[in-house]
């Protein structure tokens, strides 16, 4: 996955809600690893910018950022599929599989005792199909 | 989203559904049979179909059996934000149950979360709990070794990965509950369908996140937790001077057996724990002796 830019609000898609996280400050590096790496203030929740990435499928997201008052900012995120026009949804193993390019590209991120090892051999054990078989 | 009940479940499941409003919310229970109240309570991620096999024998013996389903499982309402699913919610919603079908003197069941929610309402309301049954649960803010470890399970619930494994990929029903069992032939395809089909869609699944994410890690990230709350009843469990009877697995990985040997030294009437060759919902692997147990337990608190 990468992260990308678009000029405009990308007129012509509709967003569908994939993914809620209400709780990002639950493991409060999670937030803090959101806030540095996108360099996010406050203040984004009022016009701030838009974050989109391209998954390795060629599917673009959307991440909202919530704020909340009486919590730290960004208490929440929101990932929102991109689809063009009235095109259907694809189905949830291909959404899932983008999602969890964003899943590694986080861990990988936040670090720490957040290994990407503990994230496959999770996935693995939980039979995600695209996690690899952790090394013995 | 409602749905009809499918033959696959109703063939193992074949109670008549009742509802009430507790605390503003539409509470699902099964309610059968008549004599002495036993509450059978279950955690997370079931709902009343954990005790199947429970109901007809313990009506069988006597009893009337009440099993509600916790507010964002099973049968209950399952509202889409996270303001409904603290420990003294379900508490209190527990309260309003009994309260409103005017149970007295009943005898707890509790496994997994129903262990801090029901123990919880006994320290509340000791007079009107005449006994207590405790199947792999805790009530206590220090962590167990699965709990606090970071694979699988707090890798599972971690901010983004948690709605991912367990709201979009379901991961506790369609893997979970089969990796805490012993007796995995006895999960089949119709019993998982039992257990998945209330919870259909990704924003049906909300409590399946909200309840890992309450469990005390000890002092640590104790603002994020039920810390208080649970650190409120450990203080009161040795002054719980209800009868209790204990039944474990010896192999539970979640809650390890050791957790029954502290219940049994804590609280003041407690008999001796019962180990069975079962993981965490023993609910599954021990129904018919569990309930031998419970009912040889409660005949001889009248002798």
């Amino acid at each position: 996955m990468r992260w990308i830019k678009f000029e405009d609000k990308l007129p012509g898609y509709r967003r569908e809600l994939v993914l809620t996280e209400t709780r990002l400050d639950h493991y409060d590096e999670f937030r803090q690893f959101f806030r540095r790496e996108l360099e996010l203030q406050p203040g984004d929740v009022d016009g701030g910018n838009n974050h989109y990435f391209r998954a390795d499928s060629g599917r673009i997201y959307e991440v909202v950022f919530v704020g909340k008052t009486g919590r730290p900012f960004p208490c929440g995120l929101e990932i929102l599929l991109l689809v063009e026009d009235i095109e259907p949804l694809p189905e949830d193993d291909e959404i899932d599989k983008d999602l969890w390019e964003f899943l590694r590209w986080m861990i990988a991120g936040v670090g720490g005792e957040w290994t990407l090892d503990a994230l496959e051999s999770t996935g693995y054990l939980y039979r995600v199909p695209f996690a690899r078989r952790p090394v013995k | 989203m409602v749905t009809e009940m499918p033959p696959i479940v109703r063939d193992q499941y074949p109670f008549q559904a009742h509802y009430l409003k507790v605390n503003g919310r539409i509470m699902h229970y099964v309610d059968e049979g008549d004599g002495e109240p036993i509450l059978l309570l279950h955690g997370n991620p079931t709902w009343t179909f954990l005790y199947r096999k429970f109901i007809p024998i313990l009506v069988k013996a006597g009893y009337r059996v009440v099993s509600p389903d916790l507010i964002g499982l099973g049968r209950s309402e399952k509202p889409c934000n996270d303001y409904y699913n603290s420990l003294l919610h379900h508490t209190s919603n527990l309260d309003q149950l009994l309260t409103k079908l005017g149970l007295k003197n009943v005898t707890l069941v509790m496994q997994d979360w129903a262990g801090p929610i029901g123990l919880g309402y006994a320290i509340r309301r000791r007079e009107n709990v005449r006994a207590m049954l405790l199947m792999s649960t805790w009530a206590w803010t220090d962590v167990s070794p699965f709990h606090s470890s970071i694979f699988p399970w707090r890798m599972m619930h971690a901010p983004v990965v948690g709605p991912y494994f367990l709201q979009r990929r379901n991961a506790l029903t369609e893997r979970g509950l089969w990796l805490s069992v012993v007796n995995r032939d006895r999960m089949t395809e119709e019993v998982i369908e039992g257990y998945r089909f209330h919870m259909q869609s990704y924003d049906e699944r909300g409590a399946f996140l909200r309840f890992p994410r309450m469990i005390p890690l000890g002092e640590k990230n104790k603002e994020n937790t039920a810390y208080d709350i649970i650190k409120q009843i450990e203080e009161q469990l040795p002054r719980l001077d209800i009868p209790a009877l204990i039944i474990w697995g010896e192999p539970d990985d979640v809650f390890p057996k050791e957790w029954a040997e502290r219940f049994y030294e804590i609280l003041p009437r407690a008999e001796k724990p019962i180990y069975v060759n079962a993981k965490h919902f023993i609910q599954e692997d021990e129904p018919e002796f569990i309930c031998r147990e419970l009912i040889r337990f409660l005949r001889s608190l009248k002798e």
